[in-house]
């Protein structure tokens, strides 16, 4: 419960600043989206190195998209 | 780009604005380089000679035709990147006659953005026919720049002008307007200034180039693409202010090809606009 | 619509499929290396792990280019073999391959042989069909001593309302091969039985023969025919730039795994009324797995920083549900440094088919396992990454991460000298990458 709540904090945070707010973008309002720190996975390098040990120490694993090789390890 | 460019940036890190400036300008190179028609190596100068087969093209050029075909679509056929062949009879030095409309009606054969076929990644030019994207190369580099610039957070104001084709996609930290000068007819004395804080101006039509006809009357440079013939009565110069300069650029061309009707079209628009009328 | 409103469209659509053209560097190579170490709260030392990466990225623009990644890892240490801590000293011969080990009183069991090296090679690469459509596909292949797989997917991407929502559609493929060293051992029967490896048949046995190591193929053994295991992947996402801020992503994902999944190096502890170990068994788990996950992305920008907020709700039919928080903020300190707190927390529930061990009074079950990886438990990973930006061509990395792994230390399930025991030691992870990009 504690951990929801946190997350709704967060949200109604941003909520506040307008970040859940829908609208048009046009593409040169864009220029935000194109920062690194912004993609979706911005270290994919150090994405892979994480899910790699997540996949070998959990029982659930994937979510993200398809890809990645199989491993002994799990 | 046969003008002069410059390139306007607020910036706190003079090794960051440096960089940005010579990314800039490599960026206007490369279009030019790329889409230039007088370049025989440069991918319109390829398409040009491939004419009557299926050619290949890269998705910036594919975007770049793809949306000639929309303006031409819009426009109604106004706007068409296929005229490139009258202006090879028509030389806007001001001495030089204009051509006979025998000649003119050989030539429209070979124009109207209608006998190109486009599947995708390609595309298929007619024999004869010559495209030139000088009509939307130049603002399209102030675009592309401009939003290039405009993904760097840490700069302030950021200007980008290529030959009067201008796009300040930022404002000044001090929201202070940028002040832009607009070339003035020979015959008036007062420079025009304007100020934005954001946004986009692009002018059509020049003082300089021009033909005389039998009558001894002045002829612009803006050509109707059903004719070939210069437009009549239309302004000398034709400022629109807009969003992009691709889309102030085309609007400014447009009002220019309305000649009497100008100035009706462009308040249609709902555009801030100035135009300027000769004699 | 007036001419202007339909122009503004197209002008909008043409910059968002030519914009960042500039920006996107022909080259680009990352070389990284983790380093991961694991202890338990018996003091134990667990496997450690040292991981070189190296990922070489050509791009052409902004949707198309090729990737190239090599991943080295060598695993060495002490892994839990699936018994529990008890008070009396316990001897384990072992299945993979070494000389048997004892463990002292009141320490969980750990196989001290644990040693593995794996390599992998990717190649994946995006290349657009249309202005507002790619795909984007990938081959796999990896190779350990007891284990190969080959995989490839392929996905489509789709752009929608001026790039603005991208619908991405995947499938994906594996083959894998398991060869365990030692050879197959019969499952859910006493380790005592197993075939010592000079019996056992070489690492390279074919399929046929490896039956014949299960003890002669009988029906119960129909689900080990061979030691194939396939996995088919398919995804269905949707991505939406929501505004000039925030980017969502929703994913749904659904995964049929079939073949041999039983883990060749676990056991089960069998115990008598005193919950005293008396035999082990070999573990084995069912030859079908349906797994599905669902995963919401936030990201969003605030003021020069953003924020990543991810969840995952992942459940399968071996009764495993997993709920997966992820946080990350990404704080920019000046033009060259940033620093990235990461926080996941993650809660998954048992396998129907866990067991603690089994009563030498019950009827042994279809399928067991106690492996604590299938128990209820916890995973949390606080850390993060540091950054520097030596140029614009140039960024160094290092990322510091703590992992750690708790579960029910006295399951009510739990009998007599189990009871005495911590029955889920809490492992901790350390781990350090340490990285360096650079553009050409």
């Amino acid at each position: 419960m504690k951990r929801w709540g946190l997350l709704g904090v967060v949200l109604l945070l941003l909520n506040g600043c307008s970040h859940l707010k829908p609208s048009k973008v046009k593409p040169w309002e864009r220029g935000t989206m194109a920062r690194e720190d912004m993609a979706l996975v911005s270290n994919p390098v150090q994405n892979g190195l994480d899910e790699h040990i997540y996949f070998s120490k959990e029982a659930a694993s994937g979510g993200s998209g398809v890809g990645g090789g199989g491993c002994g390890c799990n | 780009m046969n003008s002069p460019c410059e390139i306007l940036l607020e910036c706190d890190d003079e090794a960051l604005a440096r960089k940005l400036l010579q990314q800039g300008q490599q960026e206007a190179l490369r279009i030019e380089e790329k889409f230039s028609r007088f370049n025989v190596d440069s991918v319109i100068g390829s398409l040009n000679r491939m004419q009557g087969s299926w050619v290949g093209v890269d998705t910036e050029t594919e975007a770049l035709l793809d949306f000639s075909a929309q303006c031409w679509q819009l426009s109604g056929g106004w706007i068409d990147v296929t005229v490139g062949r009258y202006f090879q009879l028509w030389k806007f030095d001001g001495q030089t006659p204009p051509p006979s409309r025998k000649q003119l009606k050989i030539i429209a054969n070979s124009v109207g953005w209608q006998k190109i076929i486009q599947k995708p990644g390609q595309i298929w030019i007619p024999e004869g026919m010559q495209i030139d994207l000088g009509g939307i190369g130049k603002e399209y580099a102030v675009d592309l720049v401009a939003n290039n610039l405009a993904s760097y957070e840490s700069l302030g104001g950021i200007l980008v002008n290529f030959g009067g084709d201008i796009n300040a996609i930022k404002a000044r930290s001090s929201l202070a307007p940028w002040r832009i000068s607009v070339e003035s007819l020979p015959n008036q004395k007062n420079e025009k200034i304007v100020s934005i804080v954001k946004g986009a101006i692009a002018t059509s039509g020049s003082t300089h180039r021009f033909v005389v006809d039998k009558y001894g009357k002045r002829l612009g440079h803006i050509l109707n693409p059903t004719t070939g013939w210069p437009v009549r009565k239309g302004p000398s110069s034709v400022t629109v202010f807009g969003e992009t300069a691709i889309q102030a650029g085309l609007l400014a061309t447009l009002a220019m090809l309305k000649g009497k009707q100008a100035e009706t079209f462009l308040q249609s628009q709902s555009v801030q606009y100035y135009c300027q009328r000769g004699e | 619509m007036q001419l202007n409103r339909r122009l503004i469209l197209a002008v909008g659509s043409l910059l968002a499929t030519t914009s960042g053209v500039v920006q996107a560097a022909d080259w680009a190579v990352d070389s990284s290396v983790l380093f991961y170490a694991e202890k338990d709260s018996q003091h134990q030392d667990r496997v450690s792990l040292a991981e070189p990466v190296l990922s070489i990225t050509k791009n052409n623009a902004p949707d198309d280019y090729l990737n190239v990644t090599l991943v080295y890892d060598t695993l060495t240490g002490a892994s839990p073999n699936g018994a529990y801590a008890s008070s009396r000293t316990q001897t384990f011969t072992s299945p993979s391959g070494g000389s048997g080990y004892t463990v002292a009183p009141g320490y969980t069991p750990l196989d001290p042989s644990f040693k593995d090296s794996r390599t992998a090679l990717s190649l994946s690469w995006m290349t657009p069909f249309s202005r507002e459509s790619r795909y984007l596909a990938g081959l796999n292949f990896s190779s350990e001593s007891d284990y190969t797989s080959l995989s490839g997917n392929y996905s489509f991407l789709n752009d929608f309302n001026n790039k603005q929502t991208t619908l991405t559609m995947g499938l994906a493929y594996s083959y894998d091969a398991i060869n365990p060293h030692g050879g197959f051992q019969t499952p859910l029967s006493s380790i005592s039985n197993n075939q010592s490896q000079s019996q056992a048949q070489p690492v390279t046995t074919t399929s046929a023969s490896g039956n014949g190591a299960e003890g002669g193929g009988g029906t119960s053994f129909s689900l080990f025919d061979g030691k194939i295991k396939t996995t088919f992947d398919a995804i269905l996402g949707v991505s939406h730039v929501l505004n000039r801020y925030t980017l969502l992503s929703f994913n749904y994902g659904i995964s049929e795994v079939d073949g041999y999944q039983t883990d060749p190096y676990k056991i089960v502890p069998i115990y008598d009324a005193g919950g005293f170990p008396v035999d082990y068994v070999n573990e084995k788990r069912p030859g079908s797995r349906l797994k599905q996950t669902l995963k919401a992305d936030i990201v969003t920008a605030i003021g020069k920083d953003s924020l990543h907020l991810s969840y995952r709700y992942f459940w399968d039919d071996w009764g495993i549900q997993a709920n997966t928080y992820d946080i990350k903020y990404h704080l920019r300190l000046g033009e060259s440094f940033y620093a990235e707190p990461h926080y996941r927390y993650s809660h998954q529930t048992e396998a129907n088919f866990y067991v603690l061990g089994l009563s030498s009074a019950q009827a042994v079950p279809s399928y067991a396992s106690s492996d604590l990886r299938l128990a209820n438990m916890v995973t949390m990973t606080a850390g993060g990454m540091f950054g520097w930006k030596v140029s614009s061509d140039t960024t160094f990395t290092l990322n510091l991460e703590k992992m750690q792994q708790s579960g029910n230390s006295s399951p009510s399930s739990a009998v007599g000298d189990q009871r005495k025991h911590d029955m889920f030691p809490t492992v901790t992870a350390t781990m350090v990458t340490l990285g360096v990009r650079t553009l050409f």
